[in-house]
């Protein structure tokens, strides 16, 4: 996995690399930003394989939600992934479907991945947590790395960069985490 | 900060302003600003709470005028049910927190009257929109806060009302049912198809029954509000931890905050986005809160341990019991 050295934006981060299995014996090292004094937005902003999910929350009026002190932590789908989705990046039209989408990938607090990597191999499976839109999220280990997963059945990995700053955490993530497919 | 250990949900706390002011009363700690008359009162001092609901859901009848002659005039016996729920979650609640020693006559006698609260709040409620203190059950799960008829815009579009044949047929994000919209409790039953940022329900006799005014699309910033789309206001310790302002600066509708401008009237930005879950003291907590989550700043007071769990949601920090699963506290994140 690619490291992608962050520290000179953030002078109060430390940069780490997480095995994401904590016993360390299988998985690959996963780049950690910690304690970055930069908000959630900036985070985005500044990521420079996030640029889709910058401009659809610049566009949406989201990006606000991320630059105050109510913290949430969003699985960013990186642009290689938001590329691969079969959904009209701009225009009004479906500006709410993109919404939907960018819904599913928030979830309440402040998560790291060591916490979601710890909790599932306390769980010794798989463990949830909601997300700010009518799903869940799933998180599994996978030899080690973790794997997250979509109510509608959508599989990622962590795909860059985990940072974590003053109200929330990042994680680019390689695969739009909500189907395209109708639910009904 | 504020440990409210008597009674303290968000689902008590956004039902009616009778449960805040319980929920004060329990702040017993001293630390709620507006815990001053029912801090330390008793059965009588929650009567006059239950009164004060009472008041309040009809001054919010009075206001909600406008909202039940939107086609939600329904809305406040479905309404009504599940304050009684929560009444009983209320009742349920003393014994555990009876144990943890928090003034057990003030405790149980708060939660009697938030049973009460809830019930007249709701009544009153019409009042959703009125300025009605909406709890999030009901917020969330009421379907008719389908806005009835057809948007006005679309209405001349399609007619009176009534879609083009092929409009239900429509391919990718057109058909939708509101879940898939990020839009939870209006079930999968039902018609929906997108058009023009509402997501339209289609009636028996094939016209547009109702509509679902969508964050990003009809709900976008600089857009005004939808006159048929209800909102509620928010608890106070919601509007200070949001930072919304009085409540003529927010709207708050299906999980979503809007930051409104006064001058114009129209969406100026989303404030935040809500679970939609509540954690209730005395009760399981909700599912699916697996992963430690507590913000950053909160970490080093609130951590997980063998004897307790905290997950924060919505504003607040909540104790678990890791064995019992029931929530034992809900912690303020204000200081």
């Amino acid at each position: 996995m690619k490291i992608t050295p962050m520290l000179s934006a953030f002078t109060a981060a430390t940069l780490v690399l997480l095995p994401a299995c904590s016993d360390g014996e299988t998985g690959e090292d996963v780049p950690v930003v910690e304690n970055s004094s930069a908000t959630l937005a900036t985070l985005v902003g500044d990521a420079s394989e996030l640029s889709t999910m910058s401009d659809l929350l610049s566009d949406a009026g989201l990006q606000g939600l991320f630059d105050g002190s109510v913290p949430y932590t969003l699985f960013a789908p990186t642009d290689d992934a938001f590329a691969q989705f079969d959904l009209p990046l701009e225009g009004d039209d479906l500006r709410a479907a993109r919404v939907a989408v960018i819904r599913e990938h928030i979830v309440p607090g402040y998560l790291t991945l060591e916490d979601i990597t710890a909790a599932a191999e306390a769980a010794g499976g798989a463990v949830e947590m909601p997300t700010m839109g009518s799903g869940a999220l799933t998180f599994t280990l996978d030899e080690g790395d973790v794997v997250i997963s979509s109510a509608d059945g959508v599989e990622a990995h962590v795909d860059g960069t985990v940072m974590t700053g003053t109200n929330g955490s990042l994680f680019p993530v390689d695969a739009v985490l909500k189907s395209a497919d109708a639910s009904d | 900060m504020k440990h409210l250990l008597v009674g303290l949900s968000v689902l008590a706390l956004a039902a009616t302003p009778a449960l805040a002011q319980g929920n004060n009363g329990n702040g017993n700690r001293g630390n709620n600003p507006a815990a001053s008359d029912n801090a330390r009162g008793n059965g009588q001092g929650n009567a006059e709470r239950g009164n004060r609901a009472n008041e309040r859901g009809n001054a919010r009848n009075e206001r909600g005028g406008p909202p039940q002659t939107r086609g939600n005039g329904n809305g406040n016996d479905n309404r009504g049910g599940p304050p009684a729920v929560r009444g009983n979650g209320n009742g349920n609640a003393p014994a555990v927190r009876g144990n943890r020693g928090n003034g057990n006559g003030n405790a149980p006698a708060i939660r009697g009257n938030r049973g009460n609260g809830n019930g007249n709040g709701n009544n009153g409620r019409g009042n959703v929109s009125g300025g009605g203190l909406i709890d999030f059950i009901t917020y969330r799960t009421d379907t008719r806060r389908v806005a009835d008829g057809c948007p006005p815009g679309l209405a001349r579009k399609y007619n009176g009302c009534r879609p083009p044949g092929l409009a239900r047929q429509q391919d990718g994000f057109r058909r939708y049912a509101p879940d898939w919209w990020g839009y939870r409790g209006y079930g999968r039953s039902g018609s929906y198809f997108y058009d023009d940022g509402f997501l339209l329900r289609i009636g028996g006799d094939g016209g547009i029954s109702g509509y679902i005014p969508l964050l990003g699309g009809a709900l976008s910033v600089g857009n005004p509000w939808p006159d048929d789309y209800r909102y509620s206001r928010m608890p106070s310790y919601y509007e200070s931890y949001y930072g919304l302002g009085s409540p003529r600066d927010y709207r708050y509708a299906d999980n979503v905050i809007y930051r409104m401008d006064p001058e114009t009237a129209a969406i100026a930005s989303v404030a935040a986005l809500l679970t939609g879950n509540e954690f209730t003291v005395g009760q399981p907590a909700p599912r699916g809160y697996d992963v430690y989550n507590v913000p950053y700043s909160y970490r080093e007071r609130y951590y997980d341990r063998p004897d307790a769990r905290y997950r924060y949601n919505n504003g607040y920090v909540y104790e678990i019991d890791p064995e019992t699963m029931l929530v034992v506290s809900a912690i303020q994140l204000l200081t």
